[in-house]
């Protein structure tokens, strides 16, 4: 993985407009967000906060190409993603988005090692490339001398960090991470931020996040603040904040 | 696509389950493939492997040898006809036989059964496919003895070797077995033309002549000449559609044994479903993951069913394992063409296998379709919602 | 009452793991129905026989033997016999169909007083009498063949070497269908004399009436050791015996049917105990808070046997009737092989499937049931 050399980019990596998106549950129609506009540059660490139902799971699921908006835009590193078929998308996604998840969503029956070559087994990376990767990666994490591990024998901080791993395997242009301290104690959670902030600082990432937590939030550069599907506040983070 | 490995592993995990799952489907290829052994074995028996030159001359009329007569004169007349294979020594390939139909009992009160009793000359045993005496010796003409194969012998009382079966108040010895390449012949009790004629107070009776022809010319000419016979009303049946028409008879056991199969391997469907439904529904967040990491839709629904193939292919080969001890397993059966016994051995050849195989395939495709459909239509944020 | 409510609620929580689990039973037990239905039908046919007191004499090799008519007048006349007829198989064909129907030549005269069940209209009955060209056939045959009084029924000889042209004169009712055409045997005789002289005279087999079920016993007695030493002894035994005959011919088939079905109730019990399986474990929690809350072990015990034995016999009922369907559904299309009605067949044989079923369903949940049962409730409340 190689930093990314800094360049004044024009366009935003991200940018939602105008996006609405309803649910329809028997007669009822439940809107969930209305009006969302958002952009994201090169390099930013965003955290979507907001009460249950303010939205900002849906919102993070439009911009990840999981699911659809009803009416509005959702461009991702230029593509229009509310335009593309279904096959479309998980081809832009494995190649695209690293995903983080509450439950890390790790899967059992496949070692830490397999986990994070997963996604690589979509590329047309040949054995060789792809170890070099997962390698990589794992070293990123902190984790190397447990790649043969199931995730059964990995703690909860653990199982985490294997998650970031295969999230920045493939070498994204966007991360996305749902809730990545929610199942973590206090500790655990630091760490895992600690990384996310390295990746974002170091490796030029680009984070959206959704948490509730306010240590996690605080080491995003920019928040937004969600309420019944409507951006409601902004605010910006110093960049002060020392690692623990 | 999904690496193979992800299948073993889930299926290792659940091992109980998979093991249950295998057993209940290999249990039902068992039962399958035990069907179509047995059908296999019965077509085997009726197969004549014999001469395609050989013909069976007949009553016109008859369905079967043991409803057929025909005169002395007409037999001996067939003797001389144009055409007929000669064997080395110049002698006529040309075999005039008796058969006869009794009830006799079998062994370890098996109740009773027809069983057929064939006079022939010597020559008749040429006529056989591969015929050889495996025990003892061959019958001498004039002195009431038999021969007959193990697989008789073993089935039926007074058929062993010196034991003696009654034929109308006649004792007839058997002092041989003998085998005949696996056809018809070996559920037959064999002794002499006369003596059996004899024994029956109809000592000029012959059922059918056995012959072969010089070659496929002769063959039709022959086969002409018999049937345009005005004086005798008879008809000349190749070999080999001979025992095709009996086999018309063992349909009736072919058929059902295929709607055993069918039911019990819809049956078997049911459960591989029910058990792949069950892993589908506890790995709702794994499907979802996979689907969000970029799998396609496709590769999730293959992988799913190749889990199930796994599952049935395994259980399949287990079931056909389990047959192989059954193989050439003798029994028997009424042959209804001729309303008599037949006997045969279960044959478990790579057809029959296959057949089994398949069915398995069958099961695991079409039990792990559905569940593996169920798997992708979940939208991936409400797959990855789950428990 | 709370019990079942509670099982049954749990049958329909997961609607498809049930369904397909009672599918599966069901399929199984529908051929099993169908199997066992047959073997029945065998010994049922024979049973029944055995109320008619009738006799059946054959030659004592075999159906290839030769028993003259003269037989016929001879039993007759021995000690506790009320009637005898020849009954002559006769096997042709109808229409280039191969025996789709029974034939047999016997005597008109004497027929119906050895058949004292089948009723006929007796102007019919005089007129088959008196014609040596005439038959009489089931009524229900008749009607699927579409014949009407006065028809001309032409059968090819196969076993024979004649063909038969018979006119249509009566249609008799027996209470059990028997798919049958009875004709004159002096008719049959003549024409065989003509082509195959040494041929005719034989009566094929006799059946007689006896006065009782224990006189039988003696007549047998009697006609096989008057004809001992003749020519042609015979072999005589009850109908029940000689319909036994035909059932051992099909020999291993038994054997074979009755491995078939222990294989699938083995099967159904590992496919049942599965799906049992499956859903228990999904509830450890749940019953988990049950003990918490004060069930008792046997109580819970006999919800999970309950729920597991629920569905082994709905889905075991649904297939019994299913295959009852089935026999019923093959009796009408072929009388010749499946001689006898449902109705007529049912009997324990039926409950003895159902108590399979009940089997099933018991074995199936006894793992499952006694792992909740042990479950610790400390162990079923923590979450993974």
């Amino acid at each position: 993985m190689r930093p990314i050399v800094s360049e004044t980019v024009l366009e935003p990596i991200v940018r939602v407009e105008d996006v609405c998106k309803e649910y329809r549950r028997d007669e009822f129609v439940i809107s969930v967000l209305s009006g969302m506009n958002l952009s994201l540059q090169t390099g930013d660490y965003v955290s979507l906060m907001g009460p249950s139902g303010s939205g900002k799971s849906t919102l993070l699921n439009l911009i990840a190409g999981l699911d659809r908006p009803t009416s509005g835009h959702v461009h991702v590193c230029g593509r229009d993603l509310s335009r593309s078929g279904e096959s479309e998308l998980a081809a832009w996604r494995s190649r695209h988005i690293g995903f983080i998840f509450q439950l890390y969503n790790l899967i059992p029956v496949l070692t830490a090692y397999e986990n994070v070559e997963l996604p690589l087994t979509l590329t047309h990376l040949n054995r060789k490339q792809r170890d070099q990767q997962v390698r990589a990666a794992m070293e990123v994490v902190g984790l190397a001398d447990r790649m043969d591990h199931y995730p059964r024998q990995l703690s909860g901080g653990q199982e985490q960090r294997v998650s970031i791993a295969r999230a920045i395997a493939t070498d994204p242009t966007l991360i996305v991470a749902d809730e990545p301290t929610g199942d973590l104690d206090a500790k655990s959670g630091g760490e895992i931020l600690d990384l996310m902030t390295r990746l974002n600082e170091e490796f030029q990432k680009t984070i959206i996040m959704v948490t509730h937590d306010p240590h996690a939030a605080e080491r995003a550069k920019r928040t937004l603040l969600l309420e019944k599907g409507v951006l409601v506040r902004e605010t910006l983070q110093s960049r002060s904040h020392v690692a623990s | 696509m999904i690496p193979l490995k992800y299948n073993f592993r889930n299926l290792r995990v659940r091992w109980v389950t998979t093991l249950m799952t295998v057993l209940g489907t290999g249990l039902v290829v068992w039962a399958s493939v035990l069907t179509f052994g047995l059908v296999d074995g019965l077509d085997h028996a009726l197969v004549s492997t014999g001469d395609p030159l050989d013909l069976i001359v007949l009553r016109k009329g008859a369905n079967d040898e043991t409803s057929s007569s025909l005169e002395t004169q007409a037999a001996s007349e067939i003797a001389n006809l144009a055409g007929i294979a000669h064997s080395p020594q110049g002698e006529p390939l040309c075999s005039r036989e008796f058969v006869t139909i009794l009830t006799k009992p079998r062994r370890n009160q098996g109740g009773t059964t027809n069983v057929i009793v064939r006079g022939l000359e010597p020559v008749g045993r040429t006529l056989r496919p591969s015929f050889r005496i495996a025990e003892g010796r061959d019958l001498k003409p004039g002195v009431n003895e038999a021969i007959t194969s193990r697989q008789m012998a073993s089935r039926f009382e007074n058929l062993g070797l010196g034991e003696s079966l009654e034929i109308n108040n006649i004792d007839f010895r058997i002092v041989g077995y003998f085998e005949a390449g696996g056809s018809a012949a070996e559920s037959e009790v064999w002794t002499d033309l006369r003596d059996l004629a004899t024994s029956q107070r109809l000592p000029s009776a012959i059922s059918v002549v056995n012959l072969r022809a010089e070659n496929d010319d002769a063959l039709q000419q022959l086969t002409t000449r018999i049937r345009d016979d005005e004086q005798f009303k008879l008809k000349a049946v190749s070999e080999t559609a001979y025992f095709d028409e009996q086999k018309s008879a063992s349909i009736a056991i072919k058929f059902v044994g295929m709607v055993i199969a069918g039911f019990l391997t819809v049956g078997a469907m049911f459960a591989a479903a029910n058990t792949m439904f069950a892993a589908v529904a506890s790995r709702g967040r794994e499907i979802g993951t996979l689907r969000a990491l970029g799998f396609r839709r496709r590769s999730v629904l293959l992988s799913f069913m190749l889990e199930s193939l796994l599952i049935c292919l395994l259980g399949g080969m287990l079931g056909c394992l389990a047959t192989l001890p059954f193989h050439g397993l003798s029994t028997g059966t009424a042959n209804w063409a001729t309303f008599s016994e037949i006997t045969f051995a279960f044959r478990f050849g790579p057809m029959v296998l296959i057949q089994g195989m398949c069915l398995a395939l069958a099961m695991g495709l079409i039990g792990g379709l559905f569940p593996a459909v169920r798997a992708v239509r979940l939208k991936i944020i409400d797959a990855l919602r789950q428990r | 009452m709370q019990l079942l409510k509670y099982i049954w609620r749990n049958v329909v929580r997961n609607k498809l793991r049930s369904t397909l689990t009672m599918l599966s039973i069901a399929f199984s037990l529908s051929l099993m129905t169908v199997l066992y239905g047959y073997l029945e039908m065998q010994e049922a046919w024979g049973k029944e026989a055995i109320k008619k007191q009738r006799i059946v004499v054959m030659n004592k090799q075999g159906f290839s033997g030769r028993l003259p008519i003269a037989y016929v007048e001879r039993i007759r006349g021995v000690e506790g016999v009320i009637d005898a007829v020849p009954y002559s198989w006769f096997g042709g064909n109808y229409q280039e169909q191969q025996m789709p129907f029974a034939q047999f030549g016997t005597d008109p005269k004497h027929v119906f007083n050895v058949w004292d069940e089948i009723k006929i209209d007796p102007t019919e009955q005089a007129a088959f009498e008196s014609d040596r060209q005439a038959c009489v056939v089931d009524r229900v045959l008749a009607e699927k063949r579409g014949w009407s009084i006065g028809d001309r029924i032409p059968l090819q000889g196969t076993f024979y070497p004649v063909n038969l042209d018979l006119k249509l004169v009566g249609m008799f009712d027996s209470p059990t269908y028997s798919d049958s055409i009875w004709f004159d045997w002096t008719y049959m005789d003549e024409e065989v004399r003509k082509i195959a002289p040494e041929a005719s005279g034989s009566a094929g087999t006799i059946f007689a009436r006896c006065v009782s079920s224990e006189a039988i016993p003696g007549v047998v007695g009697a006609i096989d050791s008057r004809f001992v030493n003749s020519e042609n002894p015979t072999r005589t035994q009850t109908e029940a015996a000689f319909a036994q005959m035909f059932a051992d011919m099909l020999g291993n088939i038994q054997a074979y049917i009755r491995n078939i079905a222990l294989a699938v109730i083995f099967s159904l019990s590992l496919v049942a105990g599965n799906a049992m399986a499956m859903s228990m474990r999904e509830r450890t929690t749940e019953v988990a808070v049950l003990k918490a809350i004060g069930f008792s072990r046997p109580r819970i015990l006999a919800m999970v046997l309950g729920e597991s034995t629920m569905i082994a016999l709905l889905g075991g009922i649904a297939g019994i009737a299913a295959g009852s369907f089935c026999l019923h559904l093959l009796h009408s299309v072929s009388a010749q092989f499946f001689p006898l009605t449902f109705l007529d067949l049912a009997g324990p044989w039926l409950i003895a499937l159902c108590l399979v079923a009940t089997g099933i369903g018991l074995v199936s949940g006894v793992v499952p049931a006694a792992q909740a049962a042990r479950l610790s409730v400390v162990d079923g409340l923590r979450v993974i």
